[in-house]
């Protein structure tokens, strides 16, 4: 190489994009203000948007009970950010923030154990010369709920009577009258119960300190299975309904579309966060997000408006998009990310919303693709949204529903 | 996070591929396992910067596991690490169809052949 030569180096080009499109969390995003907030409700653009609504609800009723619907890859964990940043413009604002994923597997869920993760989380933002014995006591006996004990104990012989004994002992048959007030939810648990009274003990000196506590849940979304997040709302958060502390959590999409209106009926207010329009004549939203990531850097207006489109305004699949198209033109040895690359990446992404599609589930998105209506209530439906092979929508105060644009592309 | 899928059979070879590309490439030995290995390393999947990629083979059906991988992929997705997921194509199609939130975090699913004195082959 000459003396006093630039070599220039591409991976320099591309490499800033890719860590400013998907950084590790939204606080990283956060922290380098590459959140592009939205302006308004998705549902009705003259309402504030959800984290504002969510923030005003919780710093004015205290224990307000809200749940956030949106599916995978909406902007859910963002927004809970967006909330929580905004609720500590006051002073006294507790925010707890937990992702039950870190903690436990929430597969095994039980009831409780989300109960148990707030009281922990608590008890650690009481100063410790405010720790009372009491409160200290409390949270042993959480840790042993969570954790579990075990003892060893002598053998009890009573415990083990003679078979012939049994047959003259009284039986007992258990017969059940059903009341005829059928509660709206069923009984809280007994173990329940107890992890709500060491809660309480817990919570003590914040709640007499006046302080605004609010308590955000990430995670639960992730339940694919209703019930279990039904089980889990009938328990945990109910227990909590006897406190002044407020809760805001991500709850599964299916949940939006259930009829027995469980979300509506248990949580003081429900948003949802249908995906964003992608049309760039309607909404520069998609487009505003790219742009506060650096994508003029890299390509023009016209691959930074079909990156939108093709993600049918799901924001993670326009970040996987954004992202795959600038590794498509580094590997063809381009500095800059042109329209081939973008339809690159967009097959890539049709393809995977292909995979494991069956017979049946393809019919039903050429049904919809033929405009021939899309019942959301059958499991084929519910299983195409989950996987977002099918985007619900919202315009004109009604739901509406298409096949994901990289995979009508692949599939045509 | 890949998801590499190949033909029934060819696990071994296309194991013994990623090995030997990584010791080229790489100048190491790719941690290779089944994928109830997440099951054993609750505190962290014991990655580190000697070993950002990890092998994990997905050889047969299990509810449990699948909604594991499920509700925990974002964990290993801020672990930073690369994972690449071996399956065969019936267990690609019953995975991706039960567990939607790690099909969203995947970067790539690829059909994977085993090398021949060709070269070896991504599709």
């Amino acid at each position: 190489m000459e003396q006093g030569s630039v070599t220039f180096d591409r991976r320099q080009v591309f490499r800033p994009f890719l860590s400013r499109i998907n950084p590790a969390s939204p606080g990283a995003l956060g922290a380098q203000n590459l959140i592009v907030p939205p302006e308004h409700d998705p549902h009705d653009p003259d309402q504030p948007p959800i984290h504002v609504a969510f923030a005003n609800a919780t710093e004015l009723t205290r224990g307000v009970q809200t749940a956030l619907v949106g599916g995978i890859g909406s902007g859910k964990t963002t927004e809970l950010w967006l909330t929580a940043k905004l609720l500590k413009r006051h002073k006294d604002a507790i925010n707890i923030t937990i992702d039950l994923a870190e903690i436990t597997d929430l597969n095994e869920l039980n009831p409780g154990a989300l109960l148990i993760a707030i009281g922990m989380r608590l008890y650690f933002r009481i100063k410790k010369p405010e720790r009372s014995a009491d409160v200290g006591l409390a949270y042993q006996k959480l840790q042993e709920l969570a954790n579990g004990t075990t003892k060893w104990v002598e053998p009890d012989e009573s415990e083990y009577p003679d078979v012939d004994d049994l047959h003259d002992a009284p039986a007992l048959v258990k017969i059940h009258t059903p009341g005829l007030l059928k509660p709206r939810f069923p009984a809280i648990e007994r173990q329940v119960a107890e992890v709500q009274s060491l809660v309480s003990a817990i919570a003590e000196p914040l709640v007499a300190s006046d302080a605004q506590i609010t308590v955000l849940i990430d995670g639960l979304d992730r339940l694919i299975v209703p019930e279990k997040f039904r089980e889990f709302a009938e328990q945990d958060l109910r227990a909590l309904r006897d406190f002044p502390i407020s809760v805001i959590l991500a709850a599964p999409l299916l949940l939006w579309f259930d009829k027995s209106r469980f979300l509506q009926d248990y949580f003081d207010d429900v948003k949802h966060i249908p995906t964003a329009i992608s049309d760039p004549e309607k909404s520069d939203f998609l487009n505003q997000v790219l742009l506060r990531r650096g994508a003029a850097d890299l390509m023009n207006e016209h691959e930074i408006t079909e990156l939108s489109r093709f993600s049918g305004g799901v924001l993670r699949d326009l970040i996987t998009l954004a992202r795959t198209s600038a590794e498509v033109a580094y590997r063809e040895d381009k500095d800059r990310i042109e329209s081939t690359h973008v339809r690159s990446a967009v097959r890539q992404l049709g393809k995977r919303y292909l995979v494991g599609l069956g017979r049946t589930q393809r019919r039903r998105i050429r049904l919809l693709m033929d405009d021939e209506g899309f019942l959301v209530g059958d499991p084929v439906s519910r299983e195409l949204l989950v996987n977002r092979q099918v985007l619900e929508h919202f315009s004109n105060g009604r739901d509406s529903f298409a096949v994901h644009p990289a995979l009508a592309e692949e599939s045509s | 996070m890949f998801l590499l899928i190949h033909a029934d059979g060819e696990q071994p070879a296309v194991e013994a591929d990623l090995q030997a590309e990584a010791e080229v490439q790489l100048g190491s030995r790719l941690p290779t396992g089944p994928v109830s290995d997440l099951l054993n390393e609750p505190g962290g999947l014991e990655l580190n910067d000697r070993n950002p990629i990890r092998v994990l083979r997905i050889d047969r059906w299990s509810p449990e596991l699948v909604a594991l991988l499920d509700t925990h992929v974002i964990r290993l997705e801020r672990s930073r690490a690369q994972f690449l997921f071996l399956t065969t194509d019936k267990l690609s199609e019953q995975l991706l169809g039960a567990a939607p939130n790690f099909r969203s975090r995947l970067t790539e699913v690829l059909r994977i052949l085993p090398d021949d004195v060709q070269g070896g082959a991504l599709e």
